[in-house]
């Protein structure tokens, strides 16, 4: 009896977990850039520190996905309010807090650093992006 | 289980009709008829279905009907034994039992996968063992190059990885949990083994079981557990001793030599057991040298060890003492190479720092038993590891942990035995680099084992345990497990097992805040415990025909985790400077899956004056993330593992000459970090890596071999070519392996 209730117990903890929404908005589109700001400034001409971030974003269900330029994975952080974007194109991951994520809409901000002045203060990007 | 219960029912009903006739009496003793030492736990069936085992001397006894029957005794490992008695009423029957070993593979006694005594075969987990001949015969000191050495087990820069159940992170934390005679041995605040202060100079075996084993032995047992089981005194006095010398070689690629003379190495180590009636003692000590073959990566180490048993005259069963496990280093860990060109064994002076490590654990300990009814422990570990570094204090730091558990091994009835046991682990950390900090683990398990027929096994465990650090708990883990074992034939035994583990993240993965040069490590306070399971079904074959002897496991098994840590390079906020930078943070990130098979075979065979084996392994691993809201594996690979690795050995012993070959082969790192390979962050960090891992990450294999010579029965001369084909490989980025070196031991035993 001890048998069952402890293999009956161990089945119960491993059970799979609920569904996500967020996960479900988040792969179900490809994304079309519509502003990609730093520091408030339009930050996609040559140089700027987003221009590998024009184009279309799209986050597979297998994890992997491609951001603009950048080819790589993708994963949520444990309470699904960060998107962690990697690439071996990127010189590091990129931990993007979720600001919006709807059918319509997805927004992502992040703090990198400012490699002109790297004891000055990050620079804030925003990301928006709407469905193709 | 209505079947089973049912069966149990019938056994002890039939057990209780047939003694009530009590016309007769059977008794004996069962001893080994190479070694005369009686044999404990031998099945001794008679009847229908009735049974009994013999106790720790050998001895076993039982009531039956009179006239006519066949009583046979079964024991794994040995020959059957039949006996027919013809018993007249009132009779009593003296039988003296001689069993012979056929398979000795398969009846080797190891302790760690159920925390007693049990053999290997009748097991439900996969457990390897590796004697210390091996060690010897092959001229390994290192504890980290013999588990490396291992079917289906890789060590990567000092963190073991089970069947491809880790990746590198980078010194912090371990998912493989190290023991000494069954007692913790990881430091208090990087969670690692410190596999210098391991004592391999008094070794019986290295037991490893392959699997999450949180159930017996806690958190950081995610993924496996090495037991070192130190040797106890035996009753002829025993004195072991070897003194190596060696030297490396020149690379593959000649332009990495940048030594003028050869890096040698030194290495010595004796070893002394010995009972004085009640007591048994044992001390051993080792001291290296080892210039190493890269610059700035060198060590001079020492240890000693010593043990006290007492058996107490007035109280059976009653036995105290004390082990004591020291050792003190002086290195240099390799950090970073200084190029790929010319440099990848030459690391800058500004990447490393000169290490001060002492390592003193003092485990006293008080065991009674009752026969072979019930027994009780109390161990105790009181441990120290110190890591100073001279020239950069802002890095040192203090481990101090107080360790102890109560255990008891009793017999509820004739087929069910259970052990349960408490524990607490209390830590204390001084450090400039990770704060102060005070954490506390409880634990309280039960395990029962039930044999309803003398074939089948089943086991069943539970434990509870709670983590607390600063005084902030953690939620209470339940962790189960749950096995079984069934003698399918005389050799043949079929298992499956279930197991979950949890590894609670260590002080360093939380509180690690610190600038390395150019490196910033971030803390990552909020950081979640790991989690998983995973599940095995296997079968292992005793083999015997004429004079060889041997066996067969082949397993399959799957396994899954969650809320993995690694550290990823990426942008953070320091938090004393509240800027914004580039570096390491310590991020749940990988959910683990990983579908495998593994093979080993040892086969023995002696004939004349020669004594040959053979033996090695295959393992195969399919390591994916997956994805926990769809439950499925996303086709990308974890970082830092292989698809295929596998082992043959050979050794062969003729007259006062013997030899051992050793190949092994693994295949490519299937993936890294990301940033090794960006142009810019991997060049930074390691010149020309990304260039250098296009060409040659292709997987490796390797020889090693051993030639020796025994002088007289006490002593022996060997000489040793490790990567005798000078093959160039890698572990995790950067860390070039030892290419070809050569040692001569001269080894003594008296």
């Amino acid at each position: 009896m001890f048998f069952i209730v402890v293999a009956c117990l161990a089945i119960l903890t491993s059970c799979k977990e609920k569904e996500s929404d967020r996960f479900d908005l988040l792969t179900g589109h490809i994304w079309v850039a519509v502003s990609l700001l730093a520091d408030g400034v339009d930050a996609t001409g040559p140089g700027g520190v987003l221009e590998g971030f024009v184009g279309d974003v799209k986050f597979n269900t297998d994890g992997t996905g491609y951001f603009g330029s950048y080819t790589g994975t993708w994963n949520f952080d444990v309470t699904e309010t960060k998107i962690i974007i990697s690439s071996p194109s990127l010189p590091a991951s990129i931990p993007t807090n979720i600001v919006e994520l709807t059918s319509s809409s997805l927004k992502l901000q992040a703090l990198i650093p400012n490699l002109q002045n790297p004891t000055g203060p990050a620079i804030n990007i925003e990301m928006a992006f709407r469905p193709k | 289980m209505r079947c089973l219960i049912l069966s149990i029912s019938l056994l002890l009903l039939c057990s209780a009709a047939k003694s009530n006739e009590n016309p007769g009496a059977v008794r004996g003793k069962v001893t080994d008829s190479g070694t005369g030492e009686p044999l404990a736990g031998v099945y001794v069936l008679y009847g229908r279905q009735l049974g009994t085992t013999s106790n720790d001397d050998g001895l076993f006894s039982y009531n039956t009907s009179s006239g006519r029957h066949s009583v046979s005794f079964q024991f794994i490992g040995y020959g059957t034994v039949t006996k027919e008695l013809n018993l007249a009423p009132g009779d009593t029957v003296w039988l003296d039992i001689v069993m012979e070993m056929k398979v000795k593979e398969i009846g080797q006694i190891v302790v760690s996968a159920g925390k007693t005594e049990q053999r290997i075969a009748e097991l439900t987990v996969s457990l390897d063992i590796v004697k210390s001949s091996f060690l010897s015969d092959n001229h390994i000191s290192d504890a980290q190059e013999i588990i490396n050495k291992i079917t289906g087990i890789e060590v990567l820069d000092g963190q073991a990885s089970v069947r491809g159940g880790s990746g590198f992170s980078y010194g912090a934390g371990s998912r493989v949990l190290a023991l000494i005679d069954g007692l913790p041995a990881v430091s208090a605040d990087a969670g690692n083994i410190k596999w210098q202060f391991l004592p391999l100079e008094n070794l019986s075996q290295i037991e490893i079981i392959k699997g999450a084993s949180s159930v017996l032995y806690g958190s950081s047992a995610l993924n496996g557990v090495i037991n070192f089981r130190t040797a106890d005194a035996t009753n002829i006095p025993v004195t072991q001793f070897f003194a190596e010398a060696g030297v490396f070689g020149n690379p593959a690629n000649r332009k990495w030599a940048w030594w003028d003379t050869p890096r040698s190495f030194f290495t010595t180590s004796v070893s002394h057991l010995q009972k004085i009636e009640k007591t048994d003692l044992g001390i051993s000590g080792y001291f290296s040298a080892d210039e190493g073959y890269r610059r700035l990566n060198g060590e001079k180490l020492g240890r000693v060890t010593f043990k006290l048993k007492h058996f107490d005259k007035k109280i059976e069963g009653l036995t105290y003492g004390l082990n004591i496990n020291s050792g003190l280093t002086v290195k240099r860990d390799f950090v970073v190479w200084e190029n790929a060109e010319t440099g990848a064994l030459k690391q800058p002076e500004s990447a490393t720092a000169e290490i001060h490590g002492s390592f003193i654990a003092l485990d006293p300990f008080v065991t009674l038993k009752n026969k072979s009814l019930s027994k009780h422990e109390l161990k105790m570990r009181l441990q120290s590891t110190l890591n100073r570094f001279p020239e950069s204090h802002q890095t040192n730091s203090d481990a101090y942990s107080v360790f102890a558990e109560y255990q008891i091994w009793h017999k509820l009835t004739g087929f069910m035995d259970l052990t349960a046991g408490l524990s607490e682990n209390f830590s204390l950390i001084r450090s400039n680099l990770y704060d102060d900090h005070r954490g506390l683990n409880i634990a309280g398990y039960a395990q029962l084992e039930i044999r309803p027929l003398n074939r089948l096994k089943t086991v069943a465990g539970v434990r509870v345990e709670q983590n607390s650090l600063d005084g902030i708990k953690d939620k209470t883990v339940p962790v189960f497990r749950a096995g079984l074992n069934w003698q399918a034939a005389e050799y043949t035994f079929l298992r499956a097992s279930f197991g979950q583990g949890y590894r609670y993240p260590s002080v360093a993965e939380k509180h690690a805040s610190t600038t390395l040069g150019s490196v910033i490590i971030f803390p990552s306070p909020d950081i979640l415990p790991e989690s998983g399971w995973n599940m095995e079904t296997g079968i292992k074959q005793g083999l015997s025909a004429g004079k060889m002897t041997g066996q067969a496991d082949f397993s399959i098994f799957m396994s899954q985790n969650i809320n993995m840590i690694e550290y990823l390079l990426t942008f953070d906020t320091i938090p004393e400077t509240n800027i914004t930078s580039t570096g390491f943070k310590a991020t749940n990130i990988e959910q683990s899956r990983i579908y495998g098979s593994e093979l080993e075979l040892i086969l023995t065979r002696e004939f004349n004056q020669v004594k040959a084996t053979l033996s090695g392994g295959y393992t195969f691993i399919y390591p994916v993330e997956f994805n926990r809201i769809t439950n499925k594996s996303t086709g990308v690979y974890l970082k830092y593992r292989r698809k295929h690795s596998g082992k043959v050995s050979c050794s062969v012993s003729w007259k006062k000459f013997f030899t051992e070959i050793n190949l092994y082969g693994r295949s490519k790192i299937l993936r890294i970090d990301d940033f090794f390979l960006n142009e810019v962050t991997g060049e930074a960090i390691l010149p020309g890596f990304p260039e250098y891992w296009r060409q040659h990450n292709t997987g490796h294999f390797l020889a090693d071999g051993t030639l020796g010579y025994r002088i007289n029965k006490n002593f022996s001369v060997s000489v040793a070519v490790k990567n005798i084909t000078n093959t160039e490989y890698m572990g995790r980025p950067g860390d070039i392996q030892p290419h070809r070196n050569f040692s001569l031991r001269f080894s003594g035993k008296i």
